[in-house]
């Protein structure tokens, strides 16, 4: 009997967002999963460009997790490395980051096959280039649209590094598009959708009426769409003043905050691994994102059977479509809300969607089912 | 608190940068008229270059700090404790010592002069950003009196910073004169103008999200945004969400210019959507020019709205969709345009170096608790 099958699975962070929560989902499904009698096993190794606090979950479930930077700050390698940049010597700044990360992988077995999970691992990547095999099976599982994988990978960069990969997955049709526009192999390209958390466990009795609300999920900003979140909240508070509008996922930046003492109808919540705890009957999710291929977010109010009003970005127009939630042109800032109020104001229909939801999210996006899809697609033919 | 004697004190006016941004500019205004009025010997110090500094030389002997290597200001960051000084400017020892903005505190205080005066241009985000609390703690007491650029400023220095009301004055943001017409000038066609750096505290994004909503419901009116590098996190995602909605040929995104006299709205109106700005300098040029201003309640331009009794003018802070509705009731409303243009025009006009300036100077030498 051979040797297991060693994954180098490459990740930006380990915090608690979409594309971390992505792959812990896939390396909780795998730990559980028994291997066929007659099959290679598999082992995943995590190489984490900054910890997070996923860091344990992904400990629990893989061979080893390598963290090369400390969640919040510069780790001695890359402040030199800074230092060396600032000083106009970026390739001195390049190597001695390099050399620092090759440094902390040189115990993990050598890999067979790299997979860099989410263009922001491209750095992790590059760096490790001359520390790889030759012969090494690379795949990129691709979970961004056009500025957020613009800031992960230089413009240089990005066709010579997506065509050479033996596979491009991207979470999305419209990702895959763009995986194509930006250099991949069309051959090399196909879509790997992402989980959905575990099945929660249902309330026991009947639910009580709640006061209504709306919540959006995420790392506050541009990209998620915040400001919009808030224009809905002041359409809101002027159509439907018992609505409680809120935030979950932090603070605004301090750049992107409102002067002290502006009254805003939105309540900021600091990021938790339970955010819908507070959901209940009446709760609509809203997804005001600019650029989000495939939020785990949806696919969690979709397991509660909570309805969705999102703005058209990335693979949501074909999740949410069909009656399963509501679409609409994100700038649009009155159709988002009135897609909104339209959710609140027929709990009936909103609750059909809901449920349609559901049963979409289970037959596509439970991780028994989108598990072996994925796996099947990082090994290839060592699979 | 001794008021300062002789027949021409010796002042050093202290700025943190010559960009040609608010508090440099209105600094520069000031440094302009001191400098006319022959009462004081005025040198300028400034921590940083810019655009401004040939006109600052013009208006007075100026000294710009050298660079400091990036190694000493990483340490002076890094290692509590550690305070990086920087040279002395040449010169007479000043006998007051005026630090433009909170960001100038630090190197204005280290000079020691008998008198100190700290002109805020900042409320409490860039605030805590430019002077941590911590180190701001320090420097409070070194300082004799604030100047504070309008109301809202004033209000953090006595209610949340806890100074007496007795040591802080108010003095808005002003122009160094009321501009004069020019009749041929040259004119970009612009009809929604905004300005600013290219950050989101100035409201770019807000800016383009309410130009991509009116596209919903329309042909969007030729705009644009003055101010920013272009290679700015916010200028970039605000050129992205132009380029998503198809506006990019109608919304313009200027970098910085030194003339933005061509972009003023001659049939249209400023929109101005900062998240915290104390006294915009850019909302008082346009009223002095008769350019309406729709704007959130997040600082001093509503302030300013509400005295010239345009508070209709003001959405809630975020309410992307009162903006736009704003918008869209003046660019119809030509009357509504020209009622609200002449009211900021007269709210604005005494906004000017003759009239303003003098309290910064009384601020500098007056005798105070």
């Amino acid at each position: 009997m051979s040797g297991p099958t060693v994954v180098w699975v490459l990740v930006g962070d380990l915090g608690r967002t979409g594309v971390p929560v992505a792959l812990a989902r896939m390396a909780r499904w795998h730990a559980h999963t028994r291997t066929d009698a007659g099959a290679t096993p598999v082992q995943l190794h995590v190489l984490a460009g900054r910890d997070g606090p996923l860091r344990a979950d992904l400990a629990a479930a893989t061979a080893s997790v390598t963290v090369l930077e400390p969640a919040h700050r510069r780790s001695a390698a890359t402040t030199v490395a800074a230092a060396a940049a600032q000083s106009g010597r970026p390739g001195a700044a390049d190597r001695v980051r390099a050399l620092a990360w090759r440094t902390r992988t040189r115990r993990l077995p050598a890999p067979d096959v790299v997979l860099v999970h989410g263009a922001g691992a491209w750095r992790i990547h590059a760096d490790l280039a001359d520390r790889l095999p030759p012969g090494h099976r690379l795949v990129v599982h691709l979970h961004e649209l056009d500025e957020a994988l613009a800031r992960c990978i230089p413009a240089d960069r990005r066709a010579d590094f997506l065509g050479t990969a033996d596979a491009v997955l991207a979470v999305c049709t419209p990702v895959a598009d763009l995986a194509v526009a930006a250099g991949a192999r069309p051959a090399s390209v196909s879509v790997a959708t992402v989980a959905a958390d575990d099945a929660p466990v249902a309330a026991a009795g009947p639910a009580s009426p709640r006061r209504p609300a709306v919540v959006s999920i995420g790392a506050p900003g541009w990209r998620k769409g915040t400001d919009r979140a808030l224009a809905v909240a002041h359409e809101l508070r002027r159509t439907h003043p018992e609505v409680r509008c809120s935030w979950v996922g932090g603070e605004p930046a301090p750049a992107e905050r409102f002067a002290v003492g502006s009254s805003l109808p939105l309540a900021f919540h600091p990021s938790t691994s339970t955010p819908w705890q507070a959901a209940g009957p009446g709760t609509v999710l809203l997804v005001p994102s600019r650029e989000d291929p495939f939020p785990l977010v949806v696919l969690e109010a979709g397991a509660r059977g909570l309805p969705v009003v999102a703005a058209a970005t990335g693979g949501l127009p074909e999740l949410l479509g069909h009656g399963r939630g509501w679409v609409v042109p994100g700038h649009d800032l009155v159709a988002l809300a009135e897609a909104v109020a339209e959710a609140l104001d027929a709990p009936d229909d909103a609750a059909a969607r809901g449920e349609a939801l559901r049963f979409e999210v289970a037959a596509r996006h439970a991780p028994a089912v989108v598990g072996p899809a994925w796996l099947a697609a990082v090994l290839g033919p060592l699979a | 608190m001794p008021a300062v004697g002789g027949p021409r004190p010796r002042v050093l006016f202290v700025g943190h940068d010559a960009s040609r941004t608010g508090a440099p500019v209105v600094g520069l205004a000031f440094v302009r008229w001191l400098a006319t009025q022959g009462t004081a010997d005025v040198g300028v110090a400034l921590l940083g270059p810019g655009p401004l500094e040939p006109h600052y030389r013009r208006a007075a002997p100026t000294t710009v700090a050298a660079p400091r290597p990036w190694a000493v200001d990483a340490l002076a960051r890094a290692v509590p404790g550690v305070r990086a000084r920087r040279p002395r400017p040449a010169g007479a020892d000043p006998q007051v010592v005026v630090a433009n903005t909170l960001a100038a505190l630090a190197p204005a205080a280290a000079l020691d002069a008998p008198r100190l005066v700290c002109w805020v241009h900042e409320l409490d985000g860039v605030a805590e950003r430019v002077l941590p609390a911590r180190r701001r703690h320090q420097l409070l007491p070194r300082v004799h009196r604030w100047v504070a650029a309008g109301p809202r400023v004033a209000e953090m220095l006595v209610s949340r910073w806890g100074l007496s009301p007795a040591r802080v004055v108010t003095v808005p943001e002003f122009t160094d004169r009321r501009p004069e017409p020019v009749p041929g000038a040259p004119d970009r066609g612009v009809r929604v103008l905004g300005a600013g750096a290219g950050a989101p505290r100035k409201g770019i994004d807000a800016f383009v999200a309410c130009l991509s909503d009116l596209a919903t419901r329309g042909e969007v009116p030729p705009a644009a945004w003055v101010g920013g590098s272009p290679e700015a996190l916010a200028v970039r995602e605000a050129g992205a969400d132009l380029r998503r909605v198809g506006i990019d040929d109608r919304v313009q995104l200027v970098a910085e210019v030194d003339d933005l006299g061509p972009w003023w709205p001659r049939h249209g109106l400023l929109l101005h959507p900062a998240r915290e700005d104390p006294y915009p300098l850019v909302v008082v040029e346009a009223g002095q020019r008769a350019v309406p201003v729709v704007t959130w309640d997040t600082g001093g331009a509503a302030d300013l709205l509400r005295a010239a009794g345009l508070a209709h003018l003001v959405a809630e802070p975020g309410d992307l969709v009162g903006l736009v509705r704003r918008v869209e009731d003046l660019l119809a409303d030509e009357a509504a345009r020209a009622d609200a243009g002449r009211a900021l025009q007269r709210a604005t006009e005494v906004l000017v170096a003759d009239q303003q300036a003098p309290f910064v100077w009384a601020a500098c030498t007056e005798a105070g608790p």
